[in-house]
């Protein structure tokens, strides 16, 4: 589903190259849920960006469901990343001035789905209840808790049924209580069919993965799979 | 649609959230666009044939005296003289002649002192007044007089037809109102009430003489009409043996007079220079207030980027808030424009009873629409570079919270 070859990705500025990525390759499978480990500045977050074309590798190639990405225009681009990534970051990211629902159906205003307004509400509606947020949904961000931020961050990134879940740290932020339910959650979306790609930091639920990939200075240094206990 | 109707609503929450920005860019907005308009409504007046002066460039005034060679004044046409001038004169299609005094009228019980033409009815051939109620006066009955609109509205509130106004004694009744008209139309027209020149004790008191206002046929180059009149001129006066010198400002077409008393090129360059800096300095501003709020949403940008907006949807939610408040102080521009012109009138006035510069002065339909477009042209100035630059930032960077 998704295969990255040989990427980089160096960060310059006049005096120095940072390696961020040093020749990644990595292959993950429809239905997987891959952790990705490492300690802080290892590449993880830069390696989930790239996978969600959130940013573009110095070199290698991506390809996605077969396709090669790298000759992409803006346009295409975007569109990849509304019909086939979903993103959940560790901050949440949900626009302040829009309540929740409006934040969980604003993927499908790009969406070339183009469905009328009244199936976008009842999506919208349908996939809060699921993440338990039925009766929050004329809230605005700052009237929740973190853990309901992050349900309406996986719930819009759920909204356009997208192919892969790219979550970045989606626990971060999170006391020990919450941050299980989110893994519950992502964990009960990957058992329905949904292919997900988390960075953590917590070993803990990385290991509850099915592959555990580990990184250390822009490298890959082991994949585990099949990690899930 | 869908995505246009959801780039309006996006940006009227957007400029309602941010209240004082709004009001600031609306208001900057609003004067900078008044004022727009008002300059291009003058470059216009000066540069158009508009009601009533609609033969600017065929007509030509010539004035009350000459100069001979020596430089000395000498008097004008003798008034017996006029209709066989110009009966003899090529081209000529038309005349009226006028006289223009500073006098008292007294008028509903008040003494006012207002600038009073007496008049050919012919001017009112020549020149297309545009008659708001009544008709132009006749001189074979009663002594009559027409009055523009503003004077009959100070001197005889409700209807001014068939009321009296005394001037030099002689009783006048009101025939006819017509609109008012700038001073930028006409230099030589300052009239608030015309009578016919039948009655004016003036003359020849003062040893002045008229000036005429000839008309000449459309299809008369204004080289050849110049050329006439100062053939005929120089012919009249030396068969009365005076060695006349007339100049090229003596036969100036209306157009040409206007361009040289109320501004030609100078005025036109002027105006469009002003009109830059009045574009350029708030635009300065607003660019800056704009790029300050743009770059306070990049982290917001860049999430809708990452959610599947294109770089020029991206730009365009952007851009629409700036496109829908430069629309709004354009309406209020539309909207404050009459009574500016109404409070800088009063400001100009040297007699409320005199044509001024802006009196008579509408709004006008291509002045509207260019401004509308300098109003677009402005929200995608202002707005456009910010907005090029986030929508084009690295998503990755704009999310983690910093550029690269």
């Amino acid at each position: 589903m998704i295969e990255l070859e040989n990427i980089y990705k160096v960060f310059s500025t006049d005096e120095i190259e940072t390696f961020a990525l040093n020749g990644v390759s990595l292959h993950v499978r429809k239905g997987d849920f891959v952790s990705i480990m490492g300690p802080s500045g290892c590449g993880k977050s830069t390696l989930l960006n790239i996978i969600g074309h959130l940013d573009t590798p110095t070199k290698g190639t991506i390809r996605i469901e077969g396709t090669d990405t790298g000759h992409m225009t803006d346009k295409e681009l975007s569109r990849l990343r509304n019909e086939k990534f979903g993103f959940i970051f560790q901050s949440f990211h949900l626009i302040p001035s829009l309540n929740i629902l409006q934040n969980v159906e604003l993927p499908m205003l790009y969406s070339r789905e183009n469905l009328p307004s009244k199936e976008v509400r009842e999506r919208a509606v349908s996939i809060m209840e699921k993440v338990g947020l039925g009766s929050r949904m004329k809230h605005f961000p700052s009237q929740l808790s973190g853990g309901q931020c992050q349900r309406a961050a996986i719930a819009r990134a759920m909204m356009a049924h997208p192919h892969v879940l790219l979550a970045d740290e989606p626990t971060g932020n999170l006391d020990s209580r919450m941050g299980r339910e989110i893994m519950d959650l992502l964990l009960e979306l990957n058992a329905e069919g949904m292919t997900v790609v988390m960075v953590t930091h917590d070993a803990a639920l990385a290991a509850e993965a099915s592959v555990m990939v580990t990184m250390n200075d822009g490298k890959i240094t082991d994949v585990i799979k099949e990690a899930k206990q | 649609m869908k995505m246009v109707l959801t780039y309006i609503r996006n940006a009227a929450r957007s400029a309602w959230n941010d209240k004082l920005y709004s009001t600031f860019y609306i208001l900057g907005m609003a004067v900078a666009f008044t004022l727009i308009i008002l300059l291009l409504t003058t470059a216009k007046l000066v540069r158009s044939d508009a009601r009533p002066f609609v033969n600017a460039e065929n007509e030509i005034r010539l004035g009350a005296w000459f100069t001979d060679k020596n430089g000395d004044e000498i008097d004008g046409i003798e008034t017996q003289d006029i209709e066989r001038f110009v009966l003899a004169l090529p081209g000529a299609a038309g005349y009226s002649i006028s006289n223009t005094e500073e006098t008292l009228v007294f008028a509903n019980g008040r003494v006012r002192m207002a600038s009073v033409g007496f008049v050919s009815s012919s001017h009112f051939e020549i020149n297309e007044f545009d008659f708001v109620s009544g008709r132009p006066f006749t001189e074979d009955a009663i002594p009559q007089a027409v009055i523009t609109k503003s004077f009959a509205d100070r001197s005889f509130p409700g209807d001014p037809l068939g009321k009296k106004m005394t001037i030099q004694e002689t009783e006048y009744t009101v025939v006819g109102v017509v609109q008012d008209f700038s001073f930028l139309q006409n230099p030589f027209e300052k009239v608030v009430i015309w009578v016919s020149d039948r009655y004016n004790k003036f003359m020849p008191s003062y040893g002045e003489c008229y000036s005429i206002n000839i008309l000449f046929d459309k299809k008369v180059p204004v080289n050849e009409m110049q050329e006439n009149l100062k053939h005929a001129l120089t012919q009249y006066y030396q068969a009365k043996g005076i060695d006349v010198d007339i100049r090229k400002d003596d036969v100036l077409t209306l157009q040409e007079a206007k361009f040289k008393y109320v501004g030609g090129n100078m005025f036109n360059y002027g105006a469009v220079a002003i009109l830059l800096l009045l574009i350029l300095i708030p635009a300065l501003n607003i660019m800056t207030l704009s790029s300050a709020k743009v770059y306070a949403s990049a982290t917001e940008v860049a999430i809708k980027r990452a959610l599947g907006a294109t770089k020029w949807q991206a730009f365009g939610q952007i851009i629409s808030e700036n496109v829908l408040l430069s629309l709004i102080g354009y309406v209020l521009a539309l909207i404050f424009v009459r009574p500016v012109i109404s409070l800088i009138d009063r400001l100009l006035y040297t007699s409320r009873n005199a044509v001024s510069v802006l009196s008579g002065i509408s709004l006008d339909f291509s002045v509207s629409a260019v401004t509308l477009i300098l109003a677009l042209l402005f929200a995608l100035v202002s707005g456009g570079i910010p907005a090029y630059r986030i929508a084009n930032k690295n998503i990755a960077a704009e999310l983690k919270g910093r550029d690269l």
